[in-house]
């Protein structure tokens, strides 16, 4: 199947009705976040309630998705977020990316609102066929048990994505969750901005996408295809951080918990230190070493692992399955650097299991880790939980599905917590908390938090590699870089690699290899059958960004949104006692085009 | 003079005695050493090191480092 032959699937929950419409001319060139920002720029009002019937919910791959082309499969989830108030794009890896694609989808639009509230339904998609199916029996059942049942019935592997018992909630830390490869874990997420509230407002509790009847999406022109896949996967396996044995493949994303720490950089204790010793524990040195240990031990009778793919046909492999030490069986797939971070570090919970067990309630009950991991230290902050007691938190996450007051309060996210417990002490940008990185040391991943339309978001701009990681050139001092220009430039390559498809850890390779950066560009070139230039990217994202500030306009937003809470420019954070100190007209200056 | 120094990532399988994790190698070096001197005593070469933290800041390989330095060394990472 060509890309040019999928079709825009919309959903209306008014009256059920499902309808299959060819794709306009203006979208035809968009996938993924490029799609999902541009639908919703065209069909959201921008002043509606995000959890009222002119919202709407978009999910499209990306448009290199689905193709056999490396890495490439993402999905994009978009939507009027019920947290910021803004426009919103989560990126997600799993089965579905893939499915939707090959099942001819090149987006689903959802629209409505069902009109008995006590109707919960699913939506299956196959190849020109789609349905609604009623599905109370579902609501309110944890992620785990749901695929499982979900997989039995369905038998054909479908990908599966769902709001959760959060988003049926319509809470606002709400992701909207998704089945690995293997089906053992609902923890690929689009995890940020409540879209898991957005999906559960439209009464619906899962989709299940199965492609067995479509195809694998084709290239218009094959030859350069075929060559621009060869540059990129050479130079995704050639470079020491996404290739083999590399530090993605062995550590996974947590690698960074040691180099953030080290800097000085890594929030700690509600964003009060940069550095604690104990972070080692729970970092991807440590995951590492006992996933070496269950083989070990259990030989072929575990299957823990590292080097695990999020998708079928990703070569970085940075995600694993984690398994329990005394037993060698699956607890949680994978354990990423943000959730470890917030549900860890950032709790002071240093305990490997109880960061564990935090993270599997977040996936079960479909939170955003780095909401809930932020909503708990609020709370730890503020004196309503123990700073450390991981015992208290995994009760209190737990709440969430019990509906006890304290799990309303952490499952609405940080900022809400904050205000139920009169603190402002609370780091998020434009209601959306912030990840892992401190902004006082590193000032330019706080000038994407500040700028960047979906609110306290590090990949919308990730600055990192540059700043502490020195992808692309040597580091010399971070706090020398022109943090503007630096941030402008990570956002509008990221508006475009949201929008291919590609995951975004492809960045890593082809910012220092030039041949690979060609070739993800011909690749996405070739999939059209047009003109596209490593030259076009940055406009390309900049139209996005555009279309996205539009939006955000709109809905509400000043220069007053693109702004670090208070306590970032009045509290030095140790060891290095820095505040945030990026001027309002340094942060206005990144996107002055609007 | 006595400096210590902590491996992370795939550092820590290339050093000759795997440190625990977070453990710091202590390391008696000749003053004026650099960081390069450091890296070659535990069998590290230029290119096994991507970043060189001391005190929490970037530092280049030729740094020339003090009685009681704390170095953290890293082999090539990245995430997000
Ligand atoms: S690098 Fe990681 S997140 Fe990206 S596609 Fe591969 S497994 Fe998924």
């Amino acid at each position: 199947m060509l890309e040019s032959e999928k079709k825009i699937l919309r959903i209306n929950m008014n009256d059920l009705s499902v309808k299959w419409e060819e794709v306009k001319d203006e979208w035809k060139h968009l996938g993924g976040r490029g799609l999902t920002s541009t639908i919703i720029s065209e069909e959201v009002p921008a002043l509606c309630e995000p959890l009222g019937p002119y919202n709407k919910l978009i999910i499209a791959p990306g448009l290199v998705t689905g193709s056999t082309a490396p890495s490439t499969g993402r999905l994009s989830v978009g939507a009027k977020s019920p947290l910021t108030n803004g426009i919103k794009e989560a990126n997600a890896g799993g089965r579905t990316p893939q499915k939707l694609a090959r099942a001819g989808v090149k987006a689903v639009i959802i629209e409505g609102h069902r009109k008995d509230k006590n109707k919960w339904y699913n939506i299956i998609i196959k190849k020109d066929n789609a349905e609604i199916v009623e599905a109370n029996e579902y609501h309110n059942m944890g992620n785990y048990e749901l695929i499982k049942q979900l997989w039995e019935k369905y038998g054909s592997k479908p990908g599966i994505i769902g709001s959760g018992i959060a988003g049926q909630m319509l809470l606002q830390g709400a992701g909207i969750f998704g089945n690995n490869v293997e089906n053992s874990d609902p923890g690929r997420f689009a995890g940020r901005g409540g879209l898991g509230a957005v999906m559960g407002s439209k009464g619906i509790v899962a989709i299940i996408t199965d492609d067995s009847d479509g195809g694998v999406i084709k290239p218009v022109n094959e030859e350069k295809f075929k060559s621009a896949t060869a540059a990129l996967k050479e130079a995704l396996i050639e470079h020491p951080v996404t290739g083999k044995n590399g530090g993605l493949q062995n550590y996974g994303t947590n690698v960074l918990m040691n180099v953030l720490n080290e800097a000085g950089s890594l929030p700690a204790k509600n964003w009060t230190l940069g550095y604690v010793e104990h972070a080692v524990k729970i970092s991807g040195e440590a995951t590492h070493e006992r996933i070496d240990l269950a083989v070990e031990k259990f030989g072929d009778q575990t299957n823990a692992q590292y080097a695990h793919a999020c998708n079928p046909g990703c070569v970085m492999k940075c995600s694993m399955i984690v398994v329990d030490k005394d037993s060698g069986k699956e607890v949680l797939s994978p354990l990423e650097y943000e959730s470890a971070w917030s549900l860890g570090n950032n709790t002071m919970i240093h305990t490997y299991e109880d960061v564990v067990e935090l993270n599997r309630i977040c996936n079960d009950i479909g939170l955003d880790t780095i909401e809930a991991g932020n909503a708990l230290a609020v709370a730890m902050d503020a004196g309503a939980l123990e700073f450390g007691d991981g015992p208290a938190a995994i009760k209190a996450l737990k709440g969430v599905a019990e509906d006890t007051p304290m799990g309303r309060i952490i499952g609405s996210g940080a900022v809400t917590t904050g205000r139920v417990f009169g603190s402002n002490r609370v780091a998020h940008v434009k209601g959306q908390s912030m990840p892992a990185y401190d902004p006082r040391p590193i000032r330019g991943i706080g000038v994407t938090y500040a700028t960047n339309p979906m609110g306290g978001d590090h990949t919308a701009g990730y600055t990192i590699a540059a700043e502490i990681l020195g992808i692309k050139g040597e580091v010399t001092d971070p706090r020398a870089i022109d943090k503007a220009g630096l941030s402008r430039a990570f956002q509008e390559t990221t508006a475009f690699l949201d929008s291919s498809g590609y995951c975004l850890f492809t960045a890593f390779a082809i910012l220092d290899v030039d041949a690979g950066f060609a070739g993800l560009v011909d690749s996405y070139a070739a999939i059209m059958g047009e003109e596209f230039t490593v030259d076009d990217v940055t406009k390309f994202g900049r139209k996005i960004l555009n279309l996205e500030r539009a939006f955000n306009k709109a809905a509400g937003m000043t220069n007053a949104d693109d702004r670090l809470p208070e306590f970032m420019k009045t509290e030095p954070l140790p060891p290095h006692n820095v505040v945030f100190d990026v001027t309002d007209e340094e942060l206005d200056a990144v996107h002055n085009s609007l | 003079m006595e400096i210590k120094v902590k491996v992370f990532a795939n550092l820590r399988d290339l050093v000759p005695v795997k440190p625990a994790l977070g453990e710091a190698i202590v390391l008696d070096m000749e003053s004026n050493s650099t960081v390069l001197d450091v890296m070659k005593k535990i069998n590290l070469s230029r290119n096994d090191v991507a970043i060189i933290l001391i005190n929490g800041v970037h530092h280049p390989p030729e740094h020339i480092i003090a009685e009681g330095t704390s170095i953290s060394l890293f082999s090539p990472v990245g995430g997000g």
